[in-house]
């Protein structure tokens, strides 16, 4: 039994899939654990999708392994292996009412009659949809379709359900509140999620922890927060989040921490990345919110640029300065007014060395 | 399902379809393949060459050629704006209308000839009624004079509803949302229907004009009724009896099925490209049928009345055939009775002939039902290697006439099992219901395969995905969500295996096996009122069909309405 606890809800090893010429996934490795909210985030095309579906056993790989708590799932068929769904488009189906599309799987487990019912009702109420049990699909708006689909998963009480771009279908909105629906869902259970998408909102908003996946690859695996932070590659960098991208060149590198030479002088840096050595060509990560306006403290990162635009977004401002030949964007709480950021106005700004981080230019993925 | 389990029992599957295939069509086709080359004194060309070389064989394949593209156009312009009307416009009494889709399948085109002959003949009512007003000298035998256009007539007719019917399940699938799209940026509603909604419809559009073109080119009973000799099917009949000794029949045989099958590969490799054109679409069941304007509705009920009208006269005439003492030289019979009717389920011949019929016909739906749906299946979802030619295997029949099936068998069955239950000289039961399942199976898969399509799977992943295994999945998603599909195949082997004429003249030998329509070919042989006995019966058997496609139309048409708007 202990032994048991320690295997990892899913266990993916060295997963390849090509679809004729076309390499869908190149050696794809991860772990999920027990009760996690884990996300594959990638751009469309990046094999995430295929991912899941090799999960679901709704594809074969070519090659690699997929455990589920220990115990190897890729010779079991697609409804052997316990791991519902929900589809991108939702695949209701049209013949059969609400309560039946959500009874579907407990029919399947020969679950009794009146505790299906109990339980179709239970997951109806979950997702709020108490009252709709005999509609059709059809009568259903796309947020009600959709929770019609979670509460299919749900009411089987899995230990896994996979979720493929669940809310691409949805108006921001209905997104928005689908996405802390799922939240609340995710917390009340103990189901471990595994969740497909492009967005990479979603994916800092809810997961517990995200695999980029980029060209087949995983290009990295960690928190949000981390991934955000300490970005370990240029394209994590871009594609979690907004970055800019100072270009330099390495000149120490000790200790986790790097002197980078850019056109505004030396910048400090942490240095990330598999190990910067002088001379090397980097770029210099920084978030927009992280950019201080002023010379600031001694030691800080600074440059002066002029400004391009400047732009109000609710809560925050953004301006857009060009420093050397380059282009940057800072974004700032919106104090009210937006006069020192005139078009053409020289600022000069500083970000703090631990809020730098330095990455090799060739380390794309 | 792209599942790699479960290989085995696909592997079974396909070797059980593959050798039923084998036995009641490869066999039978092949005996006459062979046979077009060999003779007696062994390999030879000569039979293959004076198919184009010698006159009235090189004329008759023109004829039958010029039969079946006239006929295709003549459907293709009926069916398209009827296919559209219905599909896309609610007008009042179209239930109705669309009940009386079917009605022109209800009636072989032999027995309609018959009755069309009734007033378009020498001495028929037309040339009787012209002869009163003084439009005419003499009497006119209008069929005599333009046979090829009594043959398109009654064939476009009976053929029509087979078009609209995939047409307008097509349309039905068609996502509203990309029409919408094209009226959006620009186009004119017909120009949408034009550029956006006929490509998208084209696998039903191309599968129901491949159905036509491929059924009137070996149709035989409307020639042989009409008495046009020079077409190939009716060429091929009239070698049964030398079949033994003389190759001929079995080169035309040959060159039927050649083009036949390249018929159907056109339109099946013009309709591969688009077999993703998605059906997953939610708002598609919210379709707004356009209501039709007054004046449309009026000009649609001028229209179909007249359609029909005109689609329906073959069946009037049987009907006056069937309760008139006489009618000759004159416009309306003289003088009416009902005793042919008592007569038509009176006697032994003609009450087993129901009963057989019923029974074969029922035995061919089913095997149609298990076959049909299991090679859809095959061929659509799990698609292993070799796929099309099992698919194009089943398709064969559109393009084996019916003769050369029975007589494959005949000569098959009879030479290997002589004596035995095999033997069709001893009990034909079983291989008629056969070969009625043989000769329809394409209907069905074309059916299903249609449905499967439209389906998306990914309805069955999620059923499996949620715990269903295969078996399951099928019965609980794909089995209903196919049925109106089903159904209508169903319908169509059904009502086909109980007017099939070729094999029944040929496999039923004695008279205990007579299905319904041997009992009436040979009643209209057969002196004294024999005609009218054959028109009481052909009668009751449209009654008989005509509830059982009421039926299922007002079936289908619920199903349709509730759940297959969805793509």
């Amino acid at each position: 039994m202990n032994e048991q606890m320690t295997f990892p809800a899913i266990e993916v090893r060295d997963l390849s899939k090509r679809f004729g010429s076309v390499t869908a996934l190149d050696g794809v490795s991860f772990e999920v654990q027990a009760g996690e909210m884990f996300f594959l985030l990638g751009p469309s095309g990046c094999g995430k999708t295929t991912l899941l579906r090799i999960l679901a056993g709704l594809e074969s790989p070519d090659a690699g392994s997929v455990r589920f708590d220990g115990r190897e799932v890729l010779g079991l068929a697609p409804h052997k292996r316990g791991a519902p769904m929900v589809f991108q488009q939702y695949a209701l189906w049209p013949h059969m009412t609400v309560a039946e599309n959500v009874a579907f799987g407990l029919v399947e487990k020969r679950v009794p009659r009146s505790e299906a019912a109990s339980r179709v009702r239970e997951a109806l109420e979950t997702v709020g949809l108490q009252g709709m049990e005999g509609r059709r699909p059809a009568q259903l708006s796309g947020g009600q379709q959709q929770r019609v689909a979670l509460a299919r998963a749900l009411v089987l009480q899995p230990r896994v359900v996979l979720l493929d771009e669940p809310l691409s279908n949805l108006d921001a909105q209905l997104r928005q509140e689908m996405r802390e629906e799922i939240e609340r869902l995710h917390r009340r259970t103990s189901i471990t999620f595994v969740y497909v998408t492009h967005d990479q909102v979603e994916a800092l908003s809810l997961a517990d922890r995200v695999a980029v996946l980029v060209n087949g690859r995983v290009s990295a695996v960690g928190t949000p927060a981390s991934l955000y932070h300490r970005p370990p590659n240029l394209f994590c960098a871009g594609f979690l989040g907004e970055a800019n991208l100072a270009a330099g060149t390495v000149r120490d590198c000790a200790g986790g921490r790097a002197e980078i030479q850019t056109a505004w002088g030396v910048w400090r840096a942490a240095a990330g990345g598999r190990g910067l050595k002088p001379g090397m060509a980097v770029r210099c990560v920084v978030r927009p919110e992280h950019f201080r306006v002023g010379v600031g403290p001694a030691g800080s990162n600074t440059l002066e640029g002029v400004v391009q635009f400047s732009r109000m977004n609710g809560a925050t401002v953004t301006v857009g300065f060009r420093a050397g030949e380059e282009d940057f964007k800072a974004t700032m709480l919106n104090s009210g007014s937006l006069e020192q950021f005139k078009e053409g106005q020289a600022v000069m700004w500083h970000v703090d060395p631990d809020r730098t981080v330095a990455l090799p230019e060739e380390a794309a993925v | 399902m792209s599942v790699r389990r479960g290989r085995g029992s696909l592997r079974f599957l396909v070797a059980a379809v593959g050798a039923f295939l084998a036995v009641f069509l490869a066999w039978p086709v092949a005996h006459a393949a062979r046979r077009a080359f060999v003779d007696r004194s062994g390999f030879t060309w000569t039979y293959v060459a004076s198919l184009f070389g010698e006159p009235s064989q090189a004329q008759a394949v023109w004829m039958t050629f010029r039969i079946a593209v006239l006929v295709t156009l003549a459907c293709v312009g009926v069916t398209l704006p009827l296919a559209w009307l219905f599909a896309r416009r609610s007008f009042s009494g179209k239930t109705l209308w669309s009940g009386l889709m079917l009605a022109p399948m209800i009636l072989p085109p032999f027995v309609s000839a018959v009755g069309l002959k009734m007033v378009f003949a020498r001495c028929g009512a037309l040339s009787t009624l012209l002869m009163n007003l003084g439009l005419t000298q003499g009497p006119v035998d209008w069929l005599g004079r333009f046979p090829l256009l009594g043959i398109v007539l009654l064939e476009t007719l009976h053929l029509f509803p087979v078009m609209y019917l995939n047409l307008v399940a097509a349309l039905a699938n068609v996502d509203p949302a990309l029409e919408e799209a094209a009226g959006n940026l620009g186009a004119a509603p017909w120009r949408v229907f034009r550029r956006v909604t006929l490509p998208l419809a084209a696998p039903g559009f191309f599968a129901g004009m491949a159905l036509v073109f491929i059924w009137s080119f070996t149709e035989l009973g409307t020639p042989l009724v009409f008495g046009l000799r020079r077409v190939l099917p009716v060429m091929i009949y009239d070698r049964v009896a030398e079949v033994g000794t003389n190759s001929e029949g079995y080169a035309q045989v040959l060159f039927v099925l050649i083009v036949a099958a390249a018929g159907f590969w056109a339109a099946k490799r013009a309709t591969a490209r688009r077999r993703d054109v998605g059906t997953l679409g939610r708002l598609a069941a919210l379709r707004p049928e356009q209501p039709l304007s007054r004046l449309g509705t009026v000009v649609a009920a001028v229209c179909l009345t007249a359609l029909f009208a005109v689609a329906l006269l073959p069946h009037l005439s049987v009907v006056l055939l069937a309760v008139s003492r006489r009618w000759f030289l004159t416009v309306w019979p003289e003088g009416f009775t009902l005793a042919f009717f008592r007569q038509a389920v009176g006697s032994d011949l003609t009450r087993a002939a129901l009963i057989n019929s019923l029974g074969l016909s029922l035995g061919a739906t089913g095997i149609d039902l298990v076959l049909g749906f299991a090679i859809a299946w095959i061929c659509v979802r799990e698609r292993p290697r070799g796929a099309d030619w099992l698919d194009a295997a089943a398709m064969l029949p559109l393009a084996v006439p019916g003769l050369v099936i029975a007589f494959g068998y005949l000569g098959c069955f009879s030479g290997a099992f002589p004596g035995t239950w095999l033997d069709p000289r001893r009990n034909p039961m079983l291989l008629l219901a056969i070969s009625y399942a043989i000769r329809r199976l394409p209907y069905m898969v074309r059916s299903a395969h249609a449905g499967l399509e439209q389906v998306s799977r990914t309805y069955e992943e999620a059923a499996a995905n949620l715990g269903a295994s295969p078996l399951r999945v099928i019965r609980r998603v794909t089995l209903p969500l196919l049925s109106a599909n089903l159904l209508a195949g169903a319908i169509l082997c059904f009502s086909f295996s109980m007017l099939e004429v070729s094999d029944s003249l040929i496999l039923a030998q004695a008279e205990e096996f007579y299905p319904i329509t041997k009992a009436i070919y040979t009643l209209m042989d057969s002196l004294e009122n024999g005609v009218n006995v054959a028109a009481a019966l052909g009668v009751w058997a449209m009654l008989l069909l005509g509830t059982a496609m009421l039926w299922a139309t007002a079936l289908l048409g619920r199903r349709i309405g509730q759940m297959f708007r969805i793509g």
